[in-house]
Parts: C-alpha cells; structure tokens; sequence
C-alpha cells in the first residue's frame, strides 16, 4: 500500500524536522514495514521536458535514430531507438545524472554521457516504464513516452512540470493483515499521531439536507453476513475529468484516474479505508436495494469485464430483477457508471469478512475492496464514510443534489467489554517494570479508554481496533512494548532449571548415517524434491497411484514421491554429462498413502498417510568395477559401523527398478529393512543412461529401534592363527555364500572366517565356470594349532568342496 | 713371529683403512681371519712350536691384534654401511610434487553442515531435536496455530493442497516447521525446550532467491514466567553462537498468528555492515528471525495451561541462513543435486 506524505499531513501536523525515512524507520520500528520511500520530485532530477526538433538516421546502426532535442535554451544530440519519434514531439529527456530503469526493469541506473555505435548521446528520451510513469502513460514496448499535447514547458523539470511535490512510503501490505484500520491514510495518520503524539484532526464531516424525493429502499436478508448497509441517491451528476487535486493525489499513490464519480469513491476508500461502490441509479429496478446470496450458477459479469460464476452462498447485491454487484468484491456492469450517468445510488457498506474471502479466494480478485473486506472492517466507518463522499460529490460536481434519506439498515454491536490486564501480568510478561503512568500514555494515545487501579487497568478498545485485532490481555501487551520500543527493552536470560534434552532417535540415526556415507563411504549428499510426475515414474516401471496434490506447480511435479529412486536416478543422468564416477546418497521422507501414519487430529482418529524416513544411494563407476558390488559393500559398511548385524538375502519381489538377477534384500532381525540391486537396463534405458548403476535403499523408520548399538568387546584372541590359501574352479551357478558356508561347516569351531579376495573369469577357465580364489584362517580359543591339524582339516575341505560342489582346485 | 703380527697388524690397518666398500672389507675379513686361509691364522697356527715363555708374550699379543684388528674392521663396516645406506637414500629422491593418492571423498549437502552446527548449539543449551510430518493436516499447520479457514493470514503463505476424498480431512505440504510446536507440547508437555530443523514447502515460482522444497529451523521454548526480555536475551546468545560474534539486532513488530506479541528480528548486514547494499536492499538490516510470544490459543492446543506458563517461539530460515553463510546466490543450486557445486563442501 502507498501511503502519500501530502495526504498524511492533511490530518496530522507533522514537524518538519522529522524526515520521511525517519518516519518510515519509526513505522517500521513500531507498527508495519515500510517497503520503500520514494520522493516523487528526486526521481526526476535531470530529466526535463524536450521538443524533437530533428531526426536522422544512425548512420551505423539501422534501428537507432539521432535525434536533435530543443531543451529551450540549447539543443541536445540524444541516439534513441524509440519507434514512434515524431518531428515536433514533446518528450522527457534524462539528461546525464538522472535515475532511469533501462526498459523498466532492474535496479534505477545513473545516467552518463555515452557514444552509441560511434554517435555521441548527450542523454536519453525515456518511456514511461524508465521513469515509473507507466500508470499514467501506458505505452507498448519501444515506444518512448508521448506528451504531446500537455502544456508542459520545453526545458523544464518535469516533476516541477507535472506538479510531484510529493513523497511515497510504501508498507508491505503482509504486515497490514491484523490492521484493518492502517489501510488508509487517515488510519496511518491515526498511528503516526500515538508514536508521535501528535494532535490528530478530527475527520470533518459536513452536515447535509437529505430528502424524501426518492424513496430508496434496502433490503438486507442475510443480517449476520451484512452487518450493515448505508445508501444514499444523488442526481444532478455530471461524468466527467476529475478535478486535479483528486487526480494528483490518486496519481501519487499509483492510482489511476478514471472519472470523477469513481475517483471520488475511490479517493474515500484509500482516506479513510472504507470501500464504497457507486450505481447507476437509472440501472436499479425501482431503487431498492438487495443485500442476499446467491443461489448458485448464476453468471454475471464483473467491472473488469470477466464473465464470474457464482455458487450457492455467495453474496451479492441485487435489485428486484438482477444481481448488480458482487458484495464487497466488485460490481458488475450492468449497474456501471457512464458518460450518461446523471443519478446514482451510492453503497457504503459493512461484510462479514470470511463470505468475501470465500468468494474473492474462489474467483481469484483481489480487489481493493476485498482485500479490506475481508479483514473485518469497523462498521462504523462506514457512515463516516459515506458523509465524507455526499460532501466530496457536492464539492466536485457542482449541480449534484442529495434526492432521499440517508438510509442505514444496522445489524450489529460493537463488543465494547473491557480487556483487564494487571500491573503485574504486564511485567511477568514484558520482563520489565515500564512505568504506570507512561503505559496508560500509550494506551490512550492510541485511542484506548483507561480506568487504572492499584492491581491493573481496564481497557476499552476503540472501534477501529476491536473487530478482530485486539481481544485479550497479551495483545494490549505488544500495544505497549512496540510504542515503548522494543530496542529499550533489557534482553534477561532466563532463569530455568537445568535439564537433560530427551533424544530423538531417529534424528540422531539420520544424522549418524548421513556421517557415515560422506566420511567413510565417500558418497555425496545430495537433496532433491519431495515431488515426482507420472512420467519419471513411469520409466523406471514404478507405480503412480502416489499422493497427488491439488495445485502442483508443474505438471511433472504433480505427485509425492513414495522413495528416493525416481530422483536419485535423474540426478545420476544429470551428473553423468560431467562425472564418470559417482557415488550419490539422500536422506529424506516418502510418502505412503496406503499406510497410517501420525494423528491428523488430536480429537479424532483419523491419521496422515505414513511418512517413513529413507537413505538412498545410486552409484556408477569409473573403472568397470560392477555396481552392485559397490552398492553392497556400501550397505555393509554403513551397517557394520552402525553395529547392526544385517544378513543379504534373494528375493523375488524387488520393487522397481531394481534388476530382477541382481538384487538382493537386507534383513535386520530377520524384518525387510532395505534393499541392494542394480538398475533395471529397461529403466536405464528410458533414462538414457549409459552405464550400469547401482542403487540401494534403506528404512530408517526400521532400524532405528536398534540405535544407538553399544558395541561389545571380545578378547583379542591369545593363540597364533594359520592362514591358508586356496584357489579352486567352479560352475557360474554355484555361489560363494554357498561355499563358505560348506568350508565353515567342516570345523565351526577351528575355521575362523574364509575370506575371498579374488574372483576370475577368462581365458584360462573353460566357458561358465569361474575362479574363486580365498584364504581360510584357522585359530583355536584355547591352543596352539599344529601344522599337521590344519593341514588335515585343509584336506577335508579340498575332499568336501570336490564332492559338493564339483569343484577343482587350482595349484 | 712376534715381528710378522706387528707386520701383519700394520698391512691390515691400512687395507681396512682403504677399503671403499663393504664387500672389500668382507675381502679384508677373509685374509686375515678366514679359518683355513686367513693370515692371522695361519700365523697363530705357528703358536704351538713356540716355547712356553714365547707362548706368555706372542699368545696376549696376538689376541690384542686380533680383537684390535676386529674392532677396526666393524668400525670400518659401520662407516661403510652409512654411506653405502647414505648412497641410497640420495637415490631414493623422488618428484614430490606428484599428487598423493587419495581416498573418495564425500560431502554433506551445505543445508545439513549448518543444520547439524545449528543443532549442537541448542543442544548445547538443552533443546531437543525434534521432526515431524511433511505432509500435514490442515488442522496442526494453520488451525492449532490460531489460523482458522479463511483467514487473511492464509494468504501469507502459498500452500500446496493435497487431493483429498470427501469426508477426508483436508491436508497440505507444511507450509512452516511450525505445526511441530503443537505436536511437541501435546507429546511432552510444559516444559518445553525443543528444535525442529526441516523440510517446508510453499507453492512459489523458482528464482534465484525462491524454491518451493527449503528449510526451516523452528524452536520453542515453554516455562513459567517466560518474558519477552528472556526471548530478547535467547535469541541474541543464539545469533552469537551461529556467527561467532555479538551481532548487532533490532526488534520490531511482525505479524504471526500464532504468536502475540509477534516481532521480526533484523540483524546489521554482515555483507555492509549496516551501511547499505543491495543484499539488505540498502537498509542496513537484514531480516532473519521472525519470533514471537506463543499465542494463549496455540498453547491451549498444546494442552498447556497459559495460565500458569509462557513461552517463546521462532523461526530461523535455515536456507537463507546457508546461502548467506556460504554466499550462494542461487537456492535453486541446494535441491539441484548438481556435484560439481556439492562437491565443494
């Protein structure tokens, strides 16, 4: 919202000493941020108004023009490519040292001096978008400002032309939503006079003859969503310009004129907050007004010419044959102020703040009004309001002439209980004694009603602050702190009983994990999007019945994800254009809708879809080491240094994309925790994937009951152990787990681990059978171990391996 | 014989004395004490056909040679053997300025680092860690949090929507890490002293400085008689932790719902100093901490009496707080999953 100075001082005297960047820190320090203050006439030093007297072709460039600018005393040389220069046009020229925004984007650049393509160019003929008058002088693109026409004078200041003696302060309207009362400027005015405590003027009022001329009727069906609703009618009016005080103010503010009528409710709404609406009167079946809702599929057609449809509920006003206007929203067409409008019913209005949001939010406008509406407007107000605008029509349209009652039609109590708050309560909860009597200053200066007694004070809220801003004893406490300020409060540690903080788990199993796949594994973290689309689903074969949300942001990103593969895989072939090897992981939640999850409710037991913790990981390498050897030995380690002891095992139901021969199931305690596989080469494929990539997946939510583990100390074994070798030649179809558990078997208590370091294929093996080479290390608890023994239980092994396995042994 | 040792006691001297290497001194060894061969030996075998007396005066002389001679020759064989070794190791000289062989090194995404460095700090200060869903019901992300349906401040946030069924309970992508508090006091009650890094997701156009998957850490701090001087005090203990340093800050009013008063905290540009850039958009101060006191309603839905206690509640942008730190220009890079600027950290 822009907040003009001009306007403000209208209604409250504020001395010159104080800057307007000071003001704007203090509202900002004590009641909304200020965005921006713009001084209307700084921003156009060293831009004046130009003639075009001449205009030649650039002779190195066919788009530019070297135009020569009449600035009065002297002439100017300006290189501009402005496609609709014109001999004799008045134009503004930014002239070295002037502030413009090249083709109105970006930070405001200084102007200086230049050469373009060889021409020299003493400054720059600007459209409107480079001096922020596109409000005021739309044009299309390459087109510079036109203001031929005005009797602005050649070589003159253009503010001091246009008359900007104004300064703008801009406030972050999201900071304005708990203060319907700051959304104008007799509001702001309001505040400005507490922090300061200044004098604020009374909003003049002038009394007026009604009549009985016209006999305007309102009708208001639905009391509780139409707390009140004021009219008038007024003939005599003439449609015309604006005058240009309404002008200039409406234009500072950004606001752009439209014709008196209009400009006359709008200049009401932004002084004092109170959105109005006006009617052709001509237009309002037997001038009766109707405040009711809709019925539902009605189509009406808005002021900015959108085609609405409504639904059952929303409310609108209405005459006896046709809805006129959406209530509190925007009005409709039909009931629009012309140039042949000579009688109008004017609205000023009060709306229950959730039917507007409802029907705005539904239809998408955001309109002044609405936006207003919608925060629960002072009812009030509204009769202020519309005396102020029967006594600016009357001063605006001279022949304009009030024809019926003022009618009023009131449904509401204004809650003016009292809010107790205790001298006490106020310093637990400021930490800090602030002075009685400077508290009720405050309170009063802000248009609170005090009666103070020994144990508190009892406050009355004013009108434009009780409907929905200040309810209970904490809020009357920030109305202290902010106007005390916050900077002269002494910051107190708080005095709290030592305590040992309660230990998520799964939190500090995340973070564990996530240690150990960056600094022992070497893997890179990496974080990528909760979201997934059917597409990426579909190529790597997974299923796409996911959680679907209701706004995606983009199509492909329309669905939760339910694991970490979909993403992990497309970062693989992002990465895969600059990395050979890669080793990436992420830990995240997935979503589950099949599954229960947390309380949706503390009062019901419906539940949120569950949402497990994952780590995932997806590898290529670089020097044709297999993938799925990798991802294995990845999961080992992460699991040997968590202390859990996991066993692999084949599975024949591998969730995509998983290869269907290499993969292989973690277990924990026998429970399906994770998985070990490489990537399906369909799903590779589809990826446009080059090389094989492993992939690995674990539930964090399903170990997480067996952390922290305290590893065991076992006695470092007291009697030497025998290594030996062997080496032996086996069918592809028998497996090394299989081996090792027969070589085990033939002395569990002698054989201490067997351990393969080598597995070959090749020219000296016949086709599918492979080479296994591995050590068997022998060790007794309780004695020495003799040669001759070891050498016997070697024998066994060599004799079992041959039997079982049809193995033969390599020398 | 007595003359012969002497002779062969001066010619040994001078041979080991000579000797350039070790193997002419294992030479030098065998002439003179090999068994068979050697010098000395064969001259002490003349020792027998010597008369007693002879035997008293040549035997002692011979002996004294011998372990003399020995004593030269190890003496020679060490100093032989440094500079045999000494030879060597000047051989062994190598370009050192070849690279060394490195293990594959792994990172943390930078969100994590100062997650996990923000963490340790409040731990320190006895906070728990704490998570909860992403995904969350209408209820705990807005109406717990003094946020009914249609209300304006709904706006503040751009919120994803989950297609639900009807009946369904409407539910949303947390739009906050702020439904935690509620979720924290119903489960341990006051009081209370807990933080939650994570996740959050708001339905915005990506840009440099916009994603719609960031990071938030929220903390909230429940007991009795907690002020707003106490949350002045915390919060400036916190930023001192986080940036090594007392900042300067500014408090000033900011608008929660579920928090009353509510305050934005502004900390004194760290890339001007307060002087003015375009990073604090040349106001000197950066916003960073909204904050605020717990709403009466908020606690309510907690289940804790605000009678009895109080409490503060904030919320640190965790990715702002990154980019800042490691002077990132683009969010977009965090969730890009790009190594070539993971691999950095």
């Amino acid at each position: 919202m822009n907040i003009s100075l001009n306007w403000l001082k209208q209604f409250v005297e504020l001395p010159d000493k104080i800057s307007p960047k000071e003001l704007a820190l203090k509202l900002t320090m004590s009641t909304v941020e200020v965005e921006e203050v713009r001084n209307l006439a700084e921003r156009f030093n060293n831009v004046v108004v130009g003639k075009i007297e001449k205009i030649e072709a650039h002779p190195n460039a066919d788009k530019l023009k070297v135009v020569s600018v009449s600035l009065g005393k002297n002439n100017s040389q300006v290189v501009c490519g402005g496609t609709n220069l014109k001999e004799n046009m008045l134009v503004a020229v930014a002239l070295p040292g002037a502030k413009v925004r090249w083709h109105g984007e970006g930070e405001l650049v200084t102007l200086e001096k230049t050469t373009l393509r060889g021409v020299e160019s003493e400054g720059m003929i600007c459209a409107s978008d480079e001096l922020g008058l596109e409000q005021s002088f739309p044009a299309e693109a390459g087109q510079i400002m036109d203001l031929t026409g005005t009797n602005l004078k050649v070589g003159e200041n253009l503010a001091k032309e246009f008359g900007f003696d104004d300064v703008v302060i801009e406030i972050d309207n999201k900071s304005l939503t708990n203060r319907p009362d700051l959304w104008s400027h007799y509001g702001m005015a309001r505040e400005i006079s507490a922090i300061y405590d200044l004098k604020l003027k009374d909003y003049a009022i002038e009394e007026f003859k009604s009549s009985k001329e016209i006999d305007l009727k309102v009708r208001v069906d639905e009391s509780a969503l139409c707390p009140r609703y004021l009219g008038i009618a007024i003939t005599g009016i003439k449609v015309g310009p604006s005058s240009d005080r309404l002008k200039k103010r409406l234009e500072a503010i950004g606001q752009k004129s439209i014709n008196n009528v209009v400009d006359i409710t709008n200049y009401i709404l932004f002084e004092l907050g109170q959105p109005l609406h006006s009617f052709d009167r001509n237009k309002i079946l037997n001038d009766e007004i109707i405040v009711r809702t809709a019925v539902g599929g009605e189509k009406i057609i808005t002021l900015d010419g959108e085609e609405r449809l409504l639904s059952e509920g929303d409310l609108v006003i209405a005459d006896q044959e046709k809805i006129v206007a959406l209530a509190g929203i925007m009005g409709n067409e039909n009931s629009e102020i012309d140039e042949s409008t000579q009688s109008i019913i004017i609205e000023s209005a009060n709306f229950d703040p959730v039917i507007i949001r409802k029907t705005a939010g539904r239809l998408g406008i955001r309109s002044e009004a609405a936006v207003r509406f919608e925060k629960s407007l002072d009812p009030t107000m509204a009769e202020l309001a519309i005396r102020r605008t029967v006594n600016l029509i009357k001063e605006e349209i001279p022949g304009a002439e009030v024809v019926s009652d003022l009618v009023d039609v009131k449904n509401f109590e204004l809650n003016e209980d009292p809010i107790e708050v205790s001298w006490d309560f106020i310093e637990k909860r400021i930490g800090q004694k602030i002075a009685n009597k400077k508290i009720i200053k405050i309170l009063e200066n802000l248009g609170f009603k005090i009666k103070d007694s020994k144990t508190g004070i009892k406050v009355s809220v004013p009108s434009w602050r009780a409907t929905k801003d200040i309810n209970i004893a904490e809020d009357i406490i920030e109305e202290i702190t902010r106007i005390f300020g916050y900077d002269n409060l002494k910051p107190a540690m708080p005095a709290v009983p030592l305590s040992y903080p309660e230990q998520n788990n799964l939190r500090n199993l995340e973070r564990r994990v996530k240690e150990i796949l960056s600094l022992a594994v070497g893997a890179n973290e990496v974080y990528t999007p909760s979201f997934v689309g059917e597409e990426l689903l579909e190529k790597i074969s997974q299923p796409t019945n996911n959680i679907e949300m209701e706004n995606p942001w983009a199509e492909n990103q329309n669905l939760l994800r339910r694991d970490l593969m979909a993403n992990l895989l497309k970062n693989i072939y992002e990465n895969s254009r600059f990395f050979e090897e890669i080793n990436i992981f992420e830990v995240g939640k997935v979503f589950s809708p099949e599954k229960e999850g947390e309380r949706a409710r503390p009062d019901s037991e419906s539940r949120l879809p569950l949402q497990d913790l994952l780590a995932g990981g997806a590898a290529i390498s670089e020097n044709g080491e297999n993938q799925f050897f990798i991802v294995k030995g990845i999961a080992q380690t992460l699991f040997d240094s968590l202390g859990m002891a996991i066993e692999f095992e084949s599975t024949t139901n591998a969730p995509a994309p998983c290869h269907p021969n290499q993969v292989l199931q973690i277990l924990l305690n026998r429970e399906n925790v994770g998985y070990v596989a490489s990537v399906h080469p369909k799903a590779l494929n589809n990826l446009e994937i080059k090389k094989p990539v492993g992939i690995w997946q674990i539930n964090l939510n399903k170990i997480v009951d067996n952390y922290p583990q305290t590893k065991k100390y076992s006695p470092i074994a007291k009697f030497p152990s025998i290594v030996l070798d062997l080496s032996i030649v086996v069918n592809d179809s028998v497996q090394w787990k299989d081996i090792q558990n027969l070589v085990k078997a033939v002395d569990p208590k002698l054989i201490r681990a067997v351990n393969l370091f080598d597995v070959y294929k090749g020219d000296k093996i016949k086709e599918e059978y492979k080479s296994l080479t591995f050590t068997i290390i022998y060790q007794s608890k309780d004695r020495t171990l003799e040669m001759e023994e070891v050498n016997k239980l070697q024998k066994k092994i060599i004799e079992q391996l041959k039997k079982g396995m049809d193995a033969e042994i390599r020398m | 014989m007595q003359k012969e040792l002497e002779q062969v006691k001066i010619k040994a001297e001078q041979m080991i004395a000579a000797a350039r290497d070790v193997s002419e001194l294992e030479k030098i060894e065998l002439e003179f004490f090999g068994r068979k061969e050697g010098t000395l030996n064969k001259i002490l075998k003349g020792l027998k056909d010597l008369s007693p007396a002879e035997k008293k005066v040549v035997g002692p002389l011979a002996n004294e040679i011998k372990s003399h001679l020995q004593q030269l020759l190890d003496e020679r064989k060490s100093v032989l053997e440094d500079e045999a070794l000494d030879a060597e190791i000047e051989k062994e000289k190598i370009d050192l300025t070849l690279p060394g062989k490195k293990k594959a090194l792994g990172s943390l995404n930078p969100s994590s680092l100062v997650q996990y460095e923000l963490e340790d700090i409040f731990r320190s200060l006895g906070f728990m860690v704490l998570d909860g869903p992403e995904l969350e019901s209408d209820y705990y992300n807005f109406e717990a949090l003094n946020i009914p349906e249609f209300h304006p401040a709904r706006d503040m946030q751009d919120t994803f929507y989950i297609k639900t069924k009807k009946g369904e309970s409407k539910q949303v992508l947390r739009t906050h890490t702020s439904p935690v508090q509620v979720r924290a006091m119903q489960k341990y009650g006051a009081p209370l002293r807990a933080i939650v890094p994570g996740r959050v997701f708001r339905y915005e156009a990506l840009d440099v400085s916009h994603d719609n998957n960031f990071y938030q850490l929220e903390g909230v701090m429940i007991e009795e008689n907690i002020s707003i001087t106490n949350l002045i005090a915390v919060m400036k203990t916190l930023l001192k932790g986080i940036f090594k340093k007392d900042v300067k800050v500014r408090l000033r009013p900011g608008f929660f719902p579920f928090v009353e008063p509510g305050f934005e905290l502004d900390i004194n540009c760290l890339i001007c100093g307060g002087r003015g850039c375009s990073v604090c958009k040349q106001s000197g101060w950066v916003e960073l901490l909204p904050c605020g006191m717990i709403h009466p309603n908020v606690l309510k839905a907690g289940n804790i009496d605000p009678e009895k206690y109080s409490g503060f509640a904030f919320g640190l942008g965790l990715t702002r707080m990154v980019m800042m730190r490691y002077g990132i220009d683009d969010i977009r890079l965090l969730n890009s999953g790009d190594l070539r600027f993971l691999k950095q950290f």
